[in-house]
């Protein structure tokens, strides 16, 4: 008897002692400073006016939105809010403001500042991102409540909640900035701006570096209990060429970098100091085919038949492509959105068959196949991979496919116009909901399905249902149907979707990159 | 025979070429006395420039030179570096054709004079410029103070060959070599510069060779007289008794082809064909093709360098033909 | 004409040539496709928000207005707000243009250090081993491109050796001309093969001239003669060619602040250009045009103080 005491108690100690020393090797060191260098600047750290990734991914470190993101990006959780309610006829949400939370200058987060702050950010004259909130009627604001009124149930309303451009600003600082017009105010306040995220902006040498510091009156607490961030300096050193950064990295001068080129994953991967690091994003890559009857110069487009655009993806060794430009890292798209989508409906597609890819040409009335161009950004080694390869598999179908090299600006001046045959193509989703990517590449009255002009009206329809529709199954199998339509249809050449590669040291940890991209330092640290 | 400043015997320089080496200079042997002013003339390409640089050895390194140059009983040509240096400029100073090539152009004429001073003498930077002006003024140029400030393209070419002698005179050497000193120049500079030679020559007791195409050159300024033909020298002595009774064909033909002021009016005669290539042997007497008093043995045998008259010596077999013309 | 007058009118020259190169560049900038509506909203943007920003910038004016309005500010000194980043021109360009000044500046005396006492010995010792082994040397360096020869040094000597950080700009001033010795030494390398190749025919034909005779002909040791007389002259030729390469070294620049992370105007110049910020690329072209000027105009200076055969 005593002696299975003894030994229960000896396991207990021994498994107590196992817990307490794997707690102790996780418990985040407090203080210092964590340098991550990135590959270009921000421009404009203005949540509503802000144009770039390079805004976007920093911004959630400033700004709170009221409801966040879960860390696998697919749902959303507690943020500045920690009660949301959806009426029953789903035209309102009620949301509780967490209590006490103040932004980095000391002043209280109130629902006023709530309801001015989503008012910004749904004006259509404001930015770019407004459509996300387009569906608000009103916003009422009360002690610690606000209530959204919708002109109509949409189930987008939550992830856009908890996207970047729903941040939440003080109201009182925004106004009392320097600036006559809103827009110079927004200018000024976003050289110095003060949100409640869990950093804050503290010196910012453009083009050279920005400084973060930690935010003392921050809400969130860590595990311990003790609020975080751990950290309380974050610095981000710009570093645009991939090689030095890496080189900076092994030399122990940054703690952390972003953009790993694929081909060196490994290399970083077989390196004992450091730690390769391969979060799921939204990431897709593919090729946009004009699909309409002629092409700008009014030529006709081979691409206009469905039969043509499926060959060409049969054409095409989508795990050859994988295994050069990705080197292992990617996997092949299985719809147009990402596997990371919320309602994603994938399939396999197109699996490589060349046979078939000539017998569809032969029926389209191409047997002998047909010139075509892709445009695409010149000086970037992924594209020209990919390419390559594509180019010389449509060889083998008869396809010439001539590659213009040109700067984005060009690139997107002439897809805007609809003047393209092909262009090479990424996309990574803003917001945790199909609607974005959906309205972009498949909804013809939005901007004519990504610039290509394909158009099915039963996908149009499908959409506008789906965007307010409130039974979560009802709105799946419409975006399953929209999918299957989609894929059928071969608007695009499928390629493939990568995970985002970022790299640290082995002391610096705690980063995350959510799906949409989002860089989130609040519970990063470096260890001594 | 007094014991000559200069002696050069069996001066021998070969240029290194893709055909074969070039004999410019192929056994010339001659002397200078102190105070005397020799003349080296022939026509371009008669090896008299080539002689004149061999003797300091101011030649490219692709110049092979053999032979004896003794100044003052030491062989230049087998002199130290060092010790030649200390002869240049000190002992020997030359001068060349173009003055202007001549001259540095970014240094002033002061600093080109008191470098050479700087060079070889004890003096102190008061007592260079001192000099140098002084210099100026004996060759004939007015405000020397200010002219030392002067860069060489702001002299016109008189004064840029005045400035040119001033320079080499600086460290008082014993003897000036001058290449063509005059042939750039103007016809009235000419004259000046000749009779600026002359009277520094005798002020300073200072010897020359004076290298020229122009037998009038010679006939006003020097007392002895070498003819240069294929880089031999054909005929040395007086320059009165050489030229009135010239005892080499070259000699002779040379002076018919010239104007000579004074003489009866008579026709120039051009001496037909051309001088021989250096570049390969030849066996015989390198005028032959050219001579009018040929004889047989001319092409196989070289005439010997003798004595045909009392201080006349020629190369040529038909040395008395040539003299009783 | 004395100098200062020349100067002086140099400087009016400068005027004109200012005026065209803006009328120039502001019909260059906008013959690229896309502009920076296109550029700065990418490919997402809705027809709207592009018309909205367009009228915003007064880029949907006639191109004459935009052209007045140009110039007319630029007469008083504004040279406008930079589109993408929004903050004024002028403080962008002032922010920006003393680190690719300084890192020109390093690397020509890095690259002259290198080239002339290297083109001396290799001049004279022409057709020697040495001289073989130099301009070989300086061949590779002259072939090698630049963000090779980059990468190269900060792997061998950042982050390898750990003499110098890798990359970067650092602070104050001693810490900017540490962090910029490796991209000036990058730089340097395939100018001064050009200086090099330059000086070393110069010494060679300066070596025939007949002065240099003479100076042997006063005794003067071969100390003087090289330098007092070869060397002098031969530079002539340098000093006008590494005024004239100054231009050159400004576009060398804009791979080298991108391989080290260098914050100056050759990044900021392209990355205006790809995102179309018309303000910046008026203004810095107008600034580097200047700077390119002024190095011409000192060179010129230099030379008429080195050569007094140059007319005054």
């Amino acid at each position: 008897m005593r002696r299975t005491l003894l030994r229960t108690g000896l396991a207990a100690l021994i498994t107590a002692g196992i817990l307490a020393l794997s707690h102790a090797t996780h418990a985040a060191t407090r203080g210092g400073k964590m340098i991550y260098a990135r590959y270009a600047d921000s421009l404009f750290l203005d949540p509503v006016l802000n144009d770039a990734n390079t805004d976007i991914w920093v911004l959630t470190n400033l700004y709170d939105t009221l409801l966040a993101p879960t860390k696998d990006g697919l749902g959303v959780q507690p943020g500045l809010a920690t009660k949301w309610d959806t009426a029953a006829d789903g035209k309102a949400l009620t949301l509780t403001l967490r209590p006490g939370v103040k932004f980095a200058d000391g002043s209280p987060l109130t629902a006023g500042d709530v309801k001015w702050s989503l008012d910004r950010a749904r004006d259509p004259k404001a930015g770019a991102w407004s459509g996300s909130l387009a569906s608000i009627a009103g916003i009422e604001a009360s002690d610690g409540v606000v209530k959204i009124a919708l002109e109509h149930p949409d189930p987008t309303i939550i992830p856009a909640l908890a996207t970047f451009n729903a941040a939440i600003l003080p109201q009182k600082l925004f106004e009392a900035a320097p600036g006559e017009t809103p827009e110079d105010k927004a200018r000024a306040f976003a050289e110095h701006p003060v949100g409640s995220g869990p950093f804050v902006l503290a010196t910012w040498q453009r083009g050279v570096s920005m400084t973060l510091r930690r935010n003392p009156h921050y809400w969130k607490p860590a595990d311990d209990g003790k609020p975080l961030p751990y950290l309380d300096e974050l610095e981000f050193p710009i570093i645009p060429d991939d090689a030095t950064r890496l080189l900076k990295l092994k030399a122990g001068e940054i703690d952390g970098t972003e953009f790993v080129p694929y081909a060196r994953v490994k290399e970083l991967q077989a390196d004992p100091a450091l730690r390769m690091e391969l979060w799921p994003s939204t990431r897709v890559t593919y090729l946009t085919m004009f699909a309409g009857a002629t092409y700008k110069d009014g030529k006709p487009n081979p691409m206009a038949n469905p039969k043509v655009r499926q060959a060409l993806n049969y054409a095409v060794n989508k795990d050859a492509v994988i295994g050069i430009t990705t080197l292992g890292l990617g996997k092949p798209m299985r719809s147009f959105m990402s596997a990371t989508t919320p309602l994603f409906a994938g399939q396999d597609l197109y699996k490589y068959d060349p046979a078939k890819a000539r017998a569809l040409l032969a029926e389209a009335g191409f047997p002998n196949g047909f010139e075509t161009s892709v445009l695409a950004l010149s000086g970037n080694a992924d594209e020209a991979n990919n390419l390559a390869i594509i180019q010389q598999m449509w060889g083998q179908v008869g396809v010439k496919l001539r590659i213009d090299l040109v700067d984005n600006a060009t690139r997107t001046a002439r897809y805007r116009a609809e003047d393209f045959a092909m262009r090479t193509s990424l996309w990574t989703n803003d917001i945790s909901d199909p609607s974005q990517v959906t309205s972009y590449a498949a909804y013809y009255p939005n901007i004519h399905s990504q610039h290509s002009q394909w158009r099915d009206e039963r996908v149009d329809a499908l959409f506008v249902k789906s965007q307010q529709e409130t039974d979560p199954a009802a709105r799946a199998a419409q975006y399953k149907e929209i999918q299957d339509r989609y894929c059928a249809a071969a608007p695009i050449v499928f390629l493939y979707e990568t995970p985002y590669p970022v790299a640290f040291r082995k002391q610096a940890q705690g980063f995350v990159q959510i799906p949409l991209g989002n860089n989130l330092f609040e519970a990063a640290f470096v260890d001594k | 025979m007094t014991a000559a400043l200069l002696r050069v015997e069996d001066l021998r320089v070969g240029f290194a070429a893709p055909g074969g080496t070039v004999r410019a200079v192929d056994g010339v042997s001659f002397a200078v006395d102190a105070g005397e002013i020799v003349g080296l003339v022939g026509e371009s390409g008669s090896g008299k420039s080539v002689t004149l640089r061999a003797i300091t050895r101011l030649l490219r390194r692709t110049a092979t030179v053999s032979g004896r140059a003794e100044w003052r009983g030491r062989d230049l040509l087998a002199l130290p570096e060092r010790a030649l240096r200390a002869v240049r400029g000190r002992e020997i100073a030359t001068i060349f054709q173009e003055p202007m090539a001549a001259l540095n152009p970014v240094l002033t004429i002061g600093e080109q004079i008191e470098e050479s001073l700087a060079a070889h003498g004890g003096l102190d930077r008061r007592a260079r410029r001192a000099r140098a002006v002084e210099l100026l003024g004996l060759v004939g140029i007015a405000s020397g103070a200010q002219r030392l400030r002067s860069y060489p393209h702001e002299f016109s070419g008189g004064m840029r060959q005045r400035a040119t002698i001033a320079i080499a005179l600086a460290a008082q050497p014993m003897l000036l070599l001058a290449d063509e000193p005059t042939t750039a120049l103007d016809v009235t500079i000419q004259d000046q510069i000749l009779k600026l030679l002359t009277r520094l020559s005798a002020e300073l007791g200072m010897a020359m060779v004076l290298v020229t195409h122009d037998l009038g050159v010679v006939a006003e300024t020097c007392a002895r007289v070498c003819v240069m033909y294929a880089g031999r020298v054909v005929e040395a002595g007086p320059v009165g008794t050489v030229f009135a009774r010239p005892r080499h064909a070259y000699t002779a033909a040379l002076l018919r082809s010239m104007p000579q002021g004074g003489a009866a009016r008579q026709p120039l005669v051009p001496i037909p064909g051309q001088p021989p290539r250096l570049d390969q042997a030849i066996p015989g007497c390198p005028f032959a093709p050219r001579c009018g008093f040929v004889e047989a043995r001319c092409w196989t045998d070289a005439p010997p360098f003798s004595q045909v008259a009392p201080a006349q010596w020629a190369a040529c077999w038909a040395a008395e033909r040539v003299g009783a013309c | 004409m004395s100098r200062a007058g020349l100067v002086a009118a140099r400087l009016l020259q400068i005027v004109p040539t200012f005026l065209a190169i803006g009328a120039v560049v502001f019909v260059l900038a906008r013959l690229l496709p896309g502009d920076p509506v296109s550029a700065m909203l990418g490919d997402r943007a809705t027809e709207e928000a592009v018309t909205r920003l367009r009228a915003q910038l007064g880029l949907d004016q006639p191109l004459w207005t935009q052209f007045l309005l140009f110039a007319g500010r630029m007469l008083h000194g504004d040279f406008g707000t930079s589109i993408a980043l929004r903050v004024p021109v002028t403080a962008v360009i002032a922010e920006r243009l003393p680190a690719t000044l300084v890192l020109t500046a390093l690397a020509t005396v890095l690259a002259v250090g290198l080239a002339v006492p290297l083109a001396f010995v290799a001049a004279t010792q022409a057709g020697r081993w040495p001289d073989t082994l130099i301009r070989a040397a300086f061949q590779v360096g002259l072939s090698s491109p630049i963000f090779y020869v980059g990468l190269l040094l900060l792997t061998v000597f950042a982050a390898g050796l750990r003499w110098f950080p890798v990359g970067g700009y650092g602070d104050g001033v001693a810490g900017h001309l540490y962090h910029l010795l490796l991209p000036a030494l990058t730089l340097a390398l395939s100018f001064s093969a050009v200086i090099m190749r330059n000086l070393r025919a110069a010494i060679l034909e300066v070596l025939q001239a007949e002065f240099v005779d003479f100076a042997r002909s006063k005794g003067l040791s071969r100390r003087v003669v090289l330098f007092r007389h070869v060397l002098r002259n031969a530079l002539l030729s340098t000093v006008t060619l590494v005024g004239l390469q100054v231009g050159t070294l400004l576009g060398g620049a804009v791979i080298t602040e991108s391989v080290f992370a260098v914050p100056g105007v050759g990044r900021l110049m392209v990355d205006s250009i790809f995102a179309r910020d018309y303000p910046v690329i008026q203004a810095l072209t107008l600034v580097l045009a200047v700077i390119v000027s002024l190095a011409f105009l000192v060179t010129d200076l230099v030379q008429m103080w080195l050569d007094p055969r140059v007319a005054r």
